[in-house]
């Protein structure tokens, strides 16, 4: 029987007497407390995402600020919930890209500056930072955030080849450049 | 196997690979140990990769605040965009106060010149054509600031600058069109109270209308420049995929769908197009593509194929630089934008051609001052932009020659004018297919070539401002200030040759079209002469091309004097109309020429004077007008104190008085002119100079004698002029110049003037006009209005001709056949008599106009011939014997020849009450005749013929008392006989059969029928 049928004959009481309401309806309800637990699940990581792309924790927590907020005003036009987290993704990389006044990838300077705090000035960032802005950020998709390669092409709006051939690019050189420094060997 | 590359074991490790290669890779990595460590080394990036949260970092999003309508109204009008443009704008200071009054005086002079005019439907043409122009030019011109700006933006990559720095899309387009809503605004403002007020001047029946559309011009222009901002910058982001191909081919194509229900559609078709465009704009801008690196040159095919002129070649590229796409882009968005006032138009000509007879040569006209200005404007930076880039020189000593410098221009101007004007000219192609009758194609036709010529003209006007201005303020004003006095001379000159010809209405809109053919031609002659002295002109010597292209501030006063001056003699028209009877052609004319007269003869001069005393220079022109002067002077002086003067007799001294300080004005006019010492005067430099006064002179003195052959305004003369014979022709005439008067009630005062007072009638007149009887219809309506306004003694009058027209209107129609139309005058003439104050001999005459029975003869002849005759001469049953259609004929003649006696003896009678068996009464006639004879509508026919006689009888009956109290003190008559001596035969209508006359004092009776003529008043 399909959802919409057992809608249909249970009635609208369906979803108050069976499980709680998903993630998303409790957010499409506007509750405060449903944006904060996810923000509370998926903070490590969209920081993570927006830090490969801005390479700076303000202007990262601007961008995380906005695409939050943007969750929380365009949540209706969310269709399937179990694509939640790409779409979140998506939201994330244009506040990011807006941010940076970037029109396209093609025209993302590849040299950033190196990460100014301390804590972050470890080789595995530094490896990090001297990949092209697109494999750092198509290197997070897939292990920070775990979309799929199709996923990762629809956010970045790239073919879905490029995606693999620049990951593994990505994996070759930040593995290269760890095994130099001999942590990967360790 | 061999190693498989890095790539398929990264996507092995996210099991992203597919089956084939999954098998391969399980048999392979069992067997090779260098693939297993690689990829358990991927298993470890993952968890390499994510940098810890940094502990400052707390996100908190708080909801947004949505600022109110009003609020957001201020954010866009404080927007970084806004302020750019505002500040362009104030470089060129567009549209300010000066402006505005210059765009004010633009269309009220034409108005103010069409209100002298009786026929308004010039007026309602001109306001028309006007609203029109103004709702396609205004935004247009407008457009092009906002859009460029943005196309600007976009190529110079600050667009996205812009949206990034927080300024979204929307506040961006937003912005830039509240900008663009204000400008407009101001410059509709100082137009829409000029249209509000012309609209007073228009017939009552068209007021209602006129009101509509002006109140609905001012939303429709807003609406209109909204919309089609819009999707012009929707039109300038469109990335051109082919979904949107279609989605722009059907916001083309949708309002001339909508059209088809009317304005409302089309409002709403503006609407929905303002509001989608709106909306693929904002995405367009939110979603930007990055233009292709195409050569300038290149985009537009036209200008590929368009000429290896290196000017044109360059200001193309830099137009198609501006327009920010390609050519499509802006014909569809040109398409589109001609829909709403094309609706608007369509709805405003929803009435037939015959009611605005003019609105085509009127609609010709704007466009081609349209045409001549853009033109103009398009050329107008031509030397100026090189003058200001300080390149004229360097452009000079390049093998460039002057010619192609000049045809380079013209080809920009043009091309530019026609991408324009070409949906112009089908529009007015499409009115002309539609509304105008095919007999007028012939002359409305070539009119629509006059656009090419005006947009001609108007570059050469262009071009040669251009090269004798400093700057492009300096030669935009002079522009402003030539199209200002070329539209007032070219009224002046239609109003001296329409005065001249005293045709109003129908063909002197046609003239008004033609007449442009000589000055366009004329002038682009001389701006043609003049550019071949292109590189020669110095515009800081003061070498003016174009002379008189500077306007004084001192001369504001005199010309707003000169202004009120000509509403107040507006304002007096219509009296002076009432008061002196003069025509309107003479009067407008006079008008005219007095206002032509004040401007030549004060307002030059004293213009002249404020220059000399600001340090200028009288000119040739004012020489000889300040000479004229001081020979008028001398002349009255030499009056005051006569003297003879060197040998000139009393006759010739004031002549050679006038002459004398005629040519030392011309003289030192000459001399002041190019500052040329008194000692260097030489005869050939003088005749070189005095060319143009000459000219000038001779005009001058055509004008002036001109003025003189008008017949000036006098109180109408005690004794009535006689009639004139063959005055049927010229009613006719008069007709054929007042086509569908009943539309214009001005025409009826038209007709209303030109009715002289009616002497002693001459009946016979003969009658060759087709235009009589409806011309009569127009005089009884004239009567009509005159009664309302209780004018009997011109009722009487008009009355009078109507009864004249009537006698001699053959009755006819073209086709031969017979047309009879009943004038229900005789019971308006009785209102009448009843009223006025009877004239003895306008008595007399109209005695004799009723009692005429030459009119009821020819009528009855005109019946019997549409009834009778075709039996007659055709044979109307081919199988009859001869003899029988012999008796047939004879009885038929004999038919006609009693009622013929009838007639003559007066006896109407009894053709009203036995019709036609009266008539046969003693004639020998057969069954067919008889059938023919009692035809139902010739039965009623003659019936209403005689019912006419009897009331012409009755009437002068009724004038012939009314004679008889006249000259015997008020003294109602005993009997009929005293009264009939008035009359030229004895009126039988009123006898019984047995002529014995019943009369008492307010009835005349005989038996049967008694008709009551006098009201109760007078009875009493």
């Amino acid at each position: 029987m399909s959802e919409a049928l057992s809608l249909a004959l249970v009635g609208p009481h369906f979803r108050e007497r069976g499980s709680s309401m998903s993630l998303v309806e409790r957010l499409r309800s506007g509750q405060a407390e449903a944006l904060q637990a996810f923000i509370e699940e998926t903070q490590q990581r969209a920081y993570g995402l927006a830090f490969s792309i801005l390479q700076d924790p303000h202007q990262c927590q601007d961008a995380l600020q906005d695409a939050y907020l943007t969750v929380l005003e365009k949540i209706h036009q969310l269709r399937d919930e179990a694509s939640l987290r790409s779409w979140f993704s998506q939201i994330l990389v244009n506040r990011c890209r807006q941010q940076m006044r970037l029109p396209a990838w093609e025209e993302m300077p590849e040299r950033v500056e190196p990460p100014r705090c301390l804590a972050e000035k470890l080789d595995v960032q530094a490896a990090l930072a001297q990949l092209t802005p697109i494999e750092r950020t198509i290197l997070t998709l897939r292990e920070v955030m775990e979309l799929s390669y199709q996923e990762i092409a629809q956010v970045l709006g790239i073919p879905l080849g490029t995606v693999r051939s620049r990951l593994a690019n990505a994996r070759a050189r930040l593995l290269q450049k760890l095994s130099q420094d001999g942590r990967a060997a360790r | 196997m061999s190693c498989p590359d890095f790539e398929l074991l990264s996507a092995y490790a996210d099991q992203e690979v597919s089956l084939e290669e999954r098998r391969a890779l399980e048999a392979h990595l069992p067997d090779c140990s260098k693939c297993r460590n690689q990829l358990s080394q991927l298993g470890l990036v993952g968890k390499l990769v994510c940098p810890p949260l940094p502990a400052e970092i707390q996100i908190n999003p708080r909801p947004r605040t949505r600022p109110g309508w009003w609020e957001r109204l201020r954010q866009l009008a404080d927007s970084p965009v806004v302020h750019l443009v505002t500040t362009q704008r104030q470089r060129r200071s567009r549209f300010g106060a000066a402006q505005m009054a210059k765009i004010a005086g633009l269309f009220a002079l034409p108005a103010m010149f069409m209100c002298i005019s009786p026929d308004r439907s010039s007026l309602t043409a001109f306001l028309l054509f006007s609203a029109l122009g103004l709702m396609l030019g205004l935004p247009l011109r407008q457009f092009g600031e906002e859009v460029a700006l943005l196309a600007s933006l976009q190529r110079g990559r600050c667009l996205e600058e812009i949206v990034g720095t927080g300024t979204s899309a929307q506040g961006l387009l937003d912005g830039l069109a509240l900008q663009g809503l204000l400008q407009i605004g101001r410059a509709a403002l100082a137009v829409w109270p000029v249209l509000l007020l012309g609209t007073l001047g228009l017939p009552l029946q068209w007021q209602v209308t006129a009101w509509q559309l002006e109140l609905l011009w001012l939303p429709g222009l807003f609406g209109l420049f909204l919309s089609g901002y819009y999707f012009a910058q929707f039109l300038q982001v469109w990335p051109g995929g082919g979904l949107q191909r279609i989605l722009v081919t059907l916001l083309v194509l949708s309002p001339s769908v909508l059209l088809l229900t009317g304005l409302p559609g089309a409002f709403a078709a503006a609407l929905a197009i303002g509001i989608l465009a709106r909306r693929l704009a904002i995405s367009g801008l939110n979603n930007p593509v990055r233009p292709r690196a195409v050569a300038l040159h290149k985009r537009n095919p036209l200008v590929r194929s368009f000429s290896q002129n290196p000017i044109a070649r360059r200001e193309m590229s830099r137009l198609a630089g501006q327009v920010g796409g390609d050519w499509r882009r802006l014909m569809a968005w040109r398409a589109s934008m001609m829909v709403l006032p094309l609706a608007w138009v369509l709805h405003a000509t929803a009435a037939p051609y015959y009611s605005w007879p003019d609105v085509f040569a009127i609609g010709t006209v704007q466009f081609c001052a349209l045409f001549f200005v853009r033109s103009a404007m398009r050329t107008l930076p031509a030397v100026v932009r090189e003058r200001e880039q300080q390149s004229w020189e360097i452009l000079l000593q390049t093998r460039l020659s002057l010619r192609s410098f000049v045809h380079g221009w013209l080809q920009v101007c043009l091309y530019t004018v026609f991408s324009e004007g070409l949906l112009a000219i089908l529009a007015l192609t499409g009115y002309l297919l539609a509304l105008i009758p095919s007999d007028n194609w012939s002359v409305a036709g070539p009119a629509l070539l006059l656009l090419p010529a005006a947009s001609l003209l108007g570059a050469y006007v262009g071009l040669a401002i251009s090269a004798a201005s400093r700057n492009a303020r300096q030669a935009s004003q002079s522009l402003m200030l030539w199209s200002l006095s070329g539209l007032a001379g070219w009224l002046t000159v239609l109003g001296l040759v329409r005065g001249a010809i005293s045709r109003p209405a129908s063909s002197w809109g046609l003239l008004a079209v033609y007449s442009l053919i000589p000055i366009g031609l004329v002038l682009a002659a001389r701006a043609r002469w003049q550019l071949r002295l292109l590189p020669c002109i110095d515009p800081d010597e003061g070498q003016q091309l174009l002379p008189g292209a500077r306007y004084n501030p001192i001369l504001l006063c005199l010309d707003l004097a000169s202004l009120a001056g000509l509403f107040y003699s507006l304002k007096t028209w219509e009296q002076l109309r009432e008061v002196a009877e003069v025509s309107a052609a003479t009067g407008s004319s006079l008008l005219i020429a007095a206002a032509l007269g004040w401007w030549l003869l004060v307002r030059m001069p004293v213009a002249s004077l404020c220059e000399a005393a600001l340090g200028g220079r009288i000119n040739l022109l004012m020489g000889g007008i300040l000479g004229m002067l001081l020979g008028e002077s001398l002349q009255m002086a030499w009056k005051l104190c006569p003297m003879e003067i060197a040998g000139f007799s009393a006759e010739t001294t004031p002549v050679a008085l006038q002459f004398g300080a005629l040519v030392l004005g011309i003289v030192l006019g000459a001399v002041a002119a190019g500052k040329l010492p008194i000692s260097e005067i030489r005869v050939p430099i003088l005749v070189a100079r005095l060319r143009w006064t000459a000219l000038t002179l001779l005009t001058g003195v055509a004008a002036s004698l001109w003025v003189w052959s008008l017949k000036l305004p006098q109180q109408p003369t005690s004794s009535p002029p006689p009639a004139r014979r063959g005055y049927a022709q010229q009613l006719s005439q008069l007709y054929a110049l007042l086509p569908h008067p009943e539309l214009n009630p001005s025409a009826l005062l038209v007709l209303d003037e030109q009715l002289p007072q009616l002497g002693a009638p001459q009946a016979q007149d003969d009658d060759h006009g087709a235009g009589a009887r409806r011309y009569i219809d127009l005089l009884s309506m004239v009567a009509k209005q005159q009664a309302r306004r209780e004018n009997w003694p011109r009722t009487l009058n008009t009355l009078r001709w109507c009864l004249m027209c009537q006698a001699v209107s053959p009755g006819y129609l073209s086709d031969g056949r017979y047309f009879k139309q009943e004038f229900p005058i005789f019971e308006d003439l009785r209102e009448c008599l009843n009223r006025a104050p009877l004239d003895p001999a306008q008595a007399r005459g109209l005695i004799g106009q009723l009692m005429d029975l030459h009119s009821l003869q020819n009528e009855l002849r005109g019946i019997y011939a549409e009834y009778l005759d075709p039996f007659q001469a055709l044979g109307y049953a081919p199988g009859l014997p001869k003899w029988y259609l012999e008796r047939e004929r004879a009885a038929l003649s004999l038919a006609k020849a009693r009622a013929d006696q009838l007639i003559a003896e007066g006896k109407i009678r009894y053709l009203t009450e036995h019709g036609n068996e009266e008539l046969l009464s003693d004639v020998r006639y057969c069954e067919l005749t008889k059938r023919q004879l009692h035809n139902p509508g010739l039965s009623s026919m003659v019936q209403s013929a005689a019912r006419e006689g009897t009331w012409r009888e009755g009437l002068a009956l009724l004038v012939a008392i009314k004679l008889y109290r006249l000259e015997h003190a008020s003294q109602w008559p005993d009997n009929l006989g005293q009264v009939q001596s008035y009359l030229p035969r004895p009126v039988h209508c009123y006898t019984r059969a047995d002529d014995q006359f019943t009369y008492r004092p307010g009835f005349l009776a005989d038996g049967e029928h008694s008709q009551n003529l006098f009201t109760e008043e007078q009875i009493k």
